[in-house]
């Protein structure tokens, strides 16, 4: 009887578990036949009297207006309204949901009742919504970028069965018209259908196309962030190189402005990742255009970068071990001794270290001293007589001339890689590869799509794996210093769990490398080469 | 989308309740879920408020492809929809009859709402008869809410025969229904089947007066007390299939 006899006593039933339906579909809520429609309704005209002329012959059920509170949130990059998408949280006394619709319509994609506010995709328990989000946002922080409050009077039409069939909701900002929205429901259309005709014929009322968010006001968080993509730089094929390097780089420049303050808040880790990228990125472009910039200004422009590089590092490092053996250590926590509380207690420390640092830098002289040599550079107009010879050479032709020289020293250095070859070897590799995938990608307007796709794609293959064998030894290195460094405080348990992750990690290593021959063989094609160098000749001619 | 039957061959047992309280539960987790009345009592549709009826009754909907659709009501729960009952569903098994391959017609009624839906819940009437195999042959699984005592137990039986003969390979999973463990025969009936039948599943729901009141509040006992034990074993339940409908997905 012990198997059913646990589950059945009432009171020891577990809590209420989030179900994960692992085949549900990322899909939106089943359209119903008719979308939901909102009206603009004169201040002076009585809100009961309109939402009986919505209602009409039902039986309405109206709750006294509420004060309501609605967030608009998004990542601090504005990825929901760079894809026109708009998440909202709406918070009423007793009741909270979140509502995903398309930006600018009143219908709603998904809706989930009873949600909190969610800080991160993860916290949102709606299957569906999760899914979507994470595959959007990843791992970003959800800021509330706008709000607004006012009243909000919902009113439901019943028929006889006492079942709803018309919701009509009324919001009453602090000031401007009401926003009335006509909710129809599947099945029972009609209702809503006769609701809009009647709404139509009263005088002063209008449909209200516009967006709510746009009349919101700035939320706590509406200063932080922002869209800066560097990936849309319109770039003009003969421009002149310098112009154009300028301009990359001033939209790098932008993705520092937008996450500094993220990173000084301690935000989202990914602000200060998207802020080591764009270093990275824009030191990668000064080192490989030469001789477009004096060399004296391309040494101290990169140095600078470089220092920048190196004050983030050590922080980003850590959240990225945080984030690997934080979940690792959630699945494999049974039978492990103290070791995954203690590691992750490790290296919690550690990034409070480190992360204070980096505050101190962010607020260093040295720091503001760099960020405007940097943008003084970028308004400085370019001299019209350059002394560096590629300074004028257009963009179109320099680009290309760079990118298959990289492209040559990658098949060069991979060709030179055998099974004896040291890490350091791969790793070199993994750089040379980087660079040219930088290049594509600032470049990739001016060239032939089709080739530079092509190519991206062939080289991501070939970084997927550099980058998992980096990975793995960096992770191997971690556990082992703090295997050292932890010594007396784990216990024997805790102590093998470690042996045990190290030789995972170890096999982990050893299949990458193996797998590295065959990766790079895809990659190393004469005739791709051939064909992508002689596109982008086309290109250039 | 993944379709589950709540089946018994034996009436009164807690079908309805179960594919009410499911279906809500599905539906309040983030699945697109659709709860299909195919009961004439109208039971499932009565708790959800929703009129039993449906324009041109069965045999309209047997007749045109993406009938079903067109039939579907808004229930008052986000993302839980309904296809109401009709007392000429009593019908069902004749008009069935009268067509070609009976037994795949309701899976095939079913297919185009695969892009709307991610879970179906039907909701069937008691006995085995011509619908119910289509209604197997439709389903990925089939609960059968089975109370512990020996004539539910022998009806089970009879089930997994009819549906071994009959060559129909939906998943049958039983679990025990209006349990009171008070009773002895009840304990012991429990024990006994549990033993011998490892696809039982360990949850169970208890007899409560709140699933009674679904009755006159017209709610799935999951909505109005969601932390009443029978609304947890329902969880618990639900938590069950969905792992189980996912493994298989």
């Amino acid at each position: 009887m012990r198997g059913i006899v646990d589950i059945g006593t009432g009171s020891c039933f577990a809590a209420p578990t989030r179900v994960d339906y692992a085949p549900m579909s990322r899909r939106s809520d089943p359209p119903s036949a008719l979308e939901a429609r909102a009206f603009a309704v004169p201040r002076q005209l009585p809100v009961p009297g309109i939402i009986a002329i919505a209602t009409g012959k039902l039986t309405p059920s109206t709750q006294a207006a509420q004060p309501v509170h609605v967030r608009y949130l998004d990542t601090f990059d504005r990825r929901l309204r760079r894809t026109d998408l708009v998440l909202e949280h709406v918070t009423l006394p007793g009741a909270t949901w979140l509502r995903y619709r398309a930006f600018g319509r009143t219908a709603g994609l998904m809706e989930a009742p009873d949600a909190p506010l969610p800080a991160f995709a993860r916290d949102v328990s709606h299957y569906r919504l999760r899914s979507q989000l994470s595959a959007l946002i990843d791992v970003r922080r959800l800021l509330v970028v706008a709000e607004t409050r006012g009243r909000l009077t919902v009113s439901r039409g019943h028929d006889r069965e006492g079942k709803t069939v018309l919701v009509v909701e009324c919001f009453a900002a602090r000031r401007g018209p009401y926003r009335l929205t006509v909710r129809p429901l599947r099945g029972y259309e009609r209702f809503a259908r006769h609701a809009i005709r009647r709404l139509r014929d009263v005088e002063g009322v209008v449909p209200d196309r516009s967006e709510p968010m746009l009349a919101a006001s700035d939320g706590p968080d509406a200063a932080l962030g922002g869209a800066a993509d560097p990936a849309r730089v319109d770039l003009d094929p003969d421009e002149r190189a310098d112009a154009a390097c300028k301009r990359l780089l001033a939209a790098l420049d932008a993705v520092l402005d937008v996450n500094a303050p993220g990173i000084e808040a301690d935000l989202d880790p990914e602000c200060l990742h998207d802020f080591r990228v764009a270093t990275r990125k824009a030191r990668s472009l000064l080192g490989e255009m030469k001789r477009v910039f004096p060399p004296s200004v391309t040494r101290r422009l990169r140095s600078d970068l470089g220092w920048l590089g190196q004050c983030t590092g050590p922080v980003r490092d850590l959240d990225v071990h945080l984030l690997e053996f934080g979940s690792a250590a959630r699945d494999c926590e049974e039978g492990k001794g103290n070791s995954a509380a203690a590691l992750r207690d490790h290296l919690a420390a550690s990034r409070t270290r480190a992360y204070r640092a980096l505050c101190r830098t962010l607020r260093s002289a040295r720091y503001r001293r760099v960020r405007s040599a940097f943008r003084k550079f970028l308004e400085s107009e370019p001299p019209a007589r350059p002394r560096s010879e590629n300074a004028l050479v257009p963009i179109v032709a320099l680009s290309a001339a760079r990118i298959l020289k990289v492209y040559r020293r990658i098949l060069a250095e991979g060709r030179a890689i055998g099974d004896a070859s040291p890490p350091e070897a791969l790793h070199e590799l993994r750089k040379s590869c980087k660079r040219l995938r930088y290049l594509l990608e600032f470049f990739r307007g001016i060239h032939p799509a089709k080739p530079v796709e092509r190519t991206i794609a062939r080289l991501k293959r070939l970084q997927d794996n550099l980058g998992e064998f980096q990975d793995v030894q960096v992770q191997r290195a971690v556990l082992q210093e703090f295997r050292e460094s932890a010594g007396a405080s784990l216990d024997a348990a805790g102590g093998a769990a470690v042996d045990d992750q190290c030789a995972a990690l170890s096999e982990r290593e050893r299949k990458t490398r193996a797998e590295f021959a065959a990766r790079f063989a895809r990659f190393d094609s004469k005739r791709a080469y051939k064909e992508f160098a002689a596109a982008l000749g086309r290109g250039r001619r | 989308m993944k379709t589950t039957a709540l089946f018994s061959i034996k009436g009164g047992v807690g079908k309805t309740a179960a594919a009410v309280n499911l279906a809500h539960l599905a539906a309040r987790g983030g699945a697109r879920t659709l709860l299909w009345d195919l009961d004439p009592q109208g039971a499932a549709s009565f708790y959800l408020r929703i009129r039993p009826k449906l324009a041109g009754g069965s045999r309209r909907l047997l007749e045109r492809k993406n009938r079903l659709g067109e039939a579907i009501k808004a229930s008052d729960f986000t993302g839980l929809d309904v296809i109401p009952a009709d007392f000429s569903l009593r019908r069902l098994v004749l008009e069935l009859n009268d067509l070609d391959d009976p037994l795949a017609r309701l899976r095939r009624l079913l297919r185009p709402l695969r892009d709307d839906y991610d879970l179906v819940f039907v909701d069937c009437a008691p006995g085995v008869s011509l619908v119910s195999d289509a209604v197997m042959r439709a389903c990925d699984l089939v609960l059968v809410p089975t109370i512990p005592t020996t004539l539910s137990i022998r009806t089970y039986a009879q089930l997994v025969a009819h549906a071994r003969e009959k060559g129909l390979d939906a998943a049958i999973v039983p679990f025990f229904s209006m349990v009171d463990r008070r009773r002895r025969l009840h304990r012991d009936v429990m024990l006994e089947f549990a033993g011998r039948s490892p696809e039982c599943s360990r949850i169970f729901i208890p007899y409560a007066t709140e699933v009674e009141q679904m009755g006159p509040r017209r709610s799935p006992v999951t909505a109005f007390g969601p932390a009443s034990a029978p609304a947890r074993a329902f969880e618990q339940l639900w938590s069950q299939v969905a792992r189980r409908l996912g493994a298989d997905g």
